[in-house]
C-alpha cells in the first residue's frame, strides 16, 4: 500500500501541489487527469523524487519517507521501490534494448549478469521485441523504444509504476501499440500511476481516476463515476471538451 | 656540386632516434591519462560550482591557457625544486633535489596542462548527455557516481573522442619541448647527434618523418575506435553474435 500524505510544491511561489493526499492499494491502476499545468506530471515525478515536494510524507509498505527532511539512501529506496516510463522514454542510447533492461538488475539489484541477461530477455519478449534485443534504441520506433522502456521498468518488480504521459510522443498507430503493452501490465495486477490525455484507454483500463486541477484533487472515483458523473464544475467543464468530439454533429 | 645534405643519412638516423621513443610515449602516455582524469575531476567542480575549488579551477584553468607550455614547463623545473627547499626548510627535512627525476618535471607540467585543456571538452561533452537518460538512470535507483560511470561517461566518451584524439597529437608533439628540462627524448637526442656530425638538417628530417609517423598512427587508432562506438556496427556485431562491449 503506497500512503502519500500532504505533498506540497511550489515553482517561484507559484504552487503545483497544494497538499495533495493519496493512498493507493495494491492492484489498483490509478489514471490522474487534468489540463496542462495541473500538476500531474510533477505529482509523478515528486513520488520518485526526481522533483522532490518541499513538504509531505510517502509511505510505501514498510518504508516511510518525510520529504523534507530525507536521507540519501532514503531517496534511493524510494526510487528502487518505483520504476517510470518517460514520455520521451528515456532509453541509454549506448546500450542495446537488451542492456538497457539489464541496467538496472546489474547495477542497482547486483543480480549476475547471466540472471540479468535471461529477466531481460523474458521481459523483452512480453513486450512482444524478441527480435530487437540487440537493437539500439535508435534503431527502433518509437513504440518499439516505449515498450523496451516499460520492459526495463516491469523487470526492477516495482511497487508501483509511474507512467508519465507514455503516449504523448507517439502517432496513434505507435501509441495503439504502447496503450496494449501497458493494458496487459494492468491486468497483470502491477500497481500503476498512470498520467495519460487517452481518456478511452483511461476509461477502460483504470480502476481509478483522478481529476487533478491547479494542485488539488478536485475528483476521485471509479472511471464510471468520474466520467459519467463528475460532481465538480471544474472535471465538468473539462470532459466536456472530451464529449463534444464525441456527439455526432446533429441529432433527430 | 658539394654534398649539402645526405639523403641517405636521414633514414639511417632514423633507427638511433627511435631508440628514445619509449621516453616520447612514455611522457605522452602519462600525461594524457593523469591530464584526462584531472580534467575530468575540475570539468565536475565546475559543473556542480563547488564552491572555493571552482573559482580555484577558473584561475588555473586561465592561467594554464593563457600562458605557452614552454613556460610552464621551465616553472615546473625552477619551482618545484624551490618548494622542495622550502619544505625542507620548514620541516627540518633533508629531502634531495637532486633525487627527483627531471622527467616529473616535463610530467608535471605536460599533465596539468592537458588537464586544463581538456576539462573543457570533458565538460561540454559531460553537458551533452541528455537530461532524460540521467533521469532514468535515477529513478531505476542509481546513484550519482554509478549514473557517472554507466550512463554519462559511456556517451560522453563517444562525443569528446575525436576532440580528445586531436589533444593526444598534440600532446605527443608537445613533448618534444622536454629537453628545456633536461630529459632525453627523441629531439633532444636529434640535436645531440646533430651535434657530433653537424648534419643538423638530416637529423631534423628523421626527426620529423617520426612524429609525423606517430600522429597519422594515432589518427589512424582513434579513427578505427571511432568505427568500433558506430552504434550501427557495435549492433551488427552484436547480432553476428560476437558480443563487444558486454
Amino acid at each position: 500500500m503506497i500512503e502519500i500524505r500532504g505533498l506540497t510544491k511550489s515553482f517561484q511561489g507559484h504552487t503545483v501541489l497544494n497538499g495533495i493526499d493519496l493512498t493507493i492499494q495494491q492492484g489498483d491502476v490509478v489514471a490522474v487527469i487534468g489540463s496542462s499545468g495541473a500538476g500531474k506530471s510533477t505529482l509523478l515525478r515528486s513520488i520518485n523524487l526526481l522533483e522532490p515536494a518541499d513538504a509531505g510524507t510517502i509511505a510505501m509498505d514498510e518504508l516511510m519517507v518525510d520529504i523534507s527532511k530525507r536521507s540519501r539512501s532514503e531517496t534511493l529506496e524510494l526510487r528502487k521501490s518505483t520504476a517510470m516510463v518517460f514520455q520521451q522514454f528515456n532509453l541509454f542510447r549506448q546500450k542495446t534494448a537488451l542492456e538497457n533492461v539489464m541496467e538496472g538488475l546489474v547495477v542497482v539489484k547486483k543480480m549476475p549478469k547471466d540472471e540479468a541477461r535471461k529477466i531481460a530477455a523474458w521481459q523483452l519478449s512480453r513486450v512482444g521485441l524478441s527480435d530487437r534485443v540487440h537493437h539500439y534504441p535508435k534503431q527502433l520506433s518509437g513504440g518499439q523504444q516505449q515498450r523496451v522502456a516499460i520492459a526495463r521498468a516491469l523487470a526492477m518488480e516495482p511497487k508501483l509504476l509511474l507512467f508519465d504521459e507514455p503516449t504523448s510522443a507517439l502517432d496513434p498507430e505507435l501509441a495503439g501499440e504502447v496503450l496494449d503493452t501497458i493494458r496487459q501490465t494492468a491486468v497483470e495486477g502491477n500497481t500503476m500511476l498512470l498520467v495519460s490525455h487517452e481518456m478511452d484507454f483511461v476509461r477502460k483500463v483504470a480502476t481509478r481516476v483522478l481529476f487533478l486541477d491547479k494542485g488539488i484533487i478536485v475528483e476521485d472515483g471509479t472511471p464510471q463515476e468520474v466520467f459519467a458523473h463528475p460532481k465538480s464544475d471544474r472535471t465538468k467543464q473539462f470532459l466536456a471538451n472530451y464529449y463534444r468530439d464525441r456527439e455526432p454533429d446533429f441529432s433527430i | 656540386m658539394p654534398n649539402l645534405f645526405d639523403v641517405g643519412l636521414v633514414f639511417t638516423l632514423i633507427p638511433q632516434l627511435l631508440k628514445y621513443l619509449p621516453v616520447t610515449l612514455e611522457l605522452t602516455a602519462i600525461s594524457m591519462l593523469a591530464g584526462l582524469l584531472l580534467g575530468l575531476l575540475l570539468a565536475i567542480i565546475r559543473m556542480k560550482r563547488i564552491p572555493v575549488l571552482v573559482q580555484l579551477s577558473t584561475v588555473f584553468i586561465s592561467f594554464t591557457r593563457g600562458t605557452p607550455i614552454l613556460v610552464q614547463l621551465y616553472m615546473s623545473y625552477a619551482g618545484i625544486p624551490l618548494l622542495l627547499k622550502y619544505y625542507n626548510y620548514y620541516h627540518d627535512t633533508g629531502y634531495n633535489v637532486n633525487s627527483i627525476p627531471s622527467i616529473f618535471y616535463v610530467l608535471l607540467a605536460l599533465s596539468l596542462n592537458e588537464a586544463a585543456y581538456s576539462s573543457e571538452v570533458i565538460r561540454a561533452a559531460l553537458q551533452s548527455v541528455d537530461k532524460g537518460q540521467i533521469e532514468a538512470a535515477q529513478s531505476l535507483g542509481m546513484t550519482y557516481g554509478q549514473v557517472l560511470r554507466r550512463i554519462i561517461l559511456p556517451e560522453a566518451f563517444v562525443v569528446a573522442l575525436p576532440t580528445l584524439g586531436n589533444a593526444l597529437i598534440g600532446l605527443m608533439k608537445g613533448t618534444s619541448l622536454a629537453f628545456v628540462c633536461s630529459v632525453v627524448e627523441m629531439t633532444a637526442q636529434s640535436r645531440i647527434l646533430a651535434g657530433n656530425n653537424l648534419r643538423f638538417f638530416e637529423s631534423y628530417c628523421s626527426l620529423a618523418l617520426i612524429y609525423w609517423g606517430l600522429t597519422i598512427l594515432i589518427e589512424r587508432v582513434i579513427a578505427y575506435l571511432e568505427k568500433r562506438l558506430d552504434i550501427d556496427f557495435r549492433s551488427m556485431r552484436k547480432r553476428k553474435g560476437d558480443v563487444i562491449f558486454d
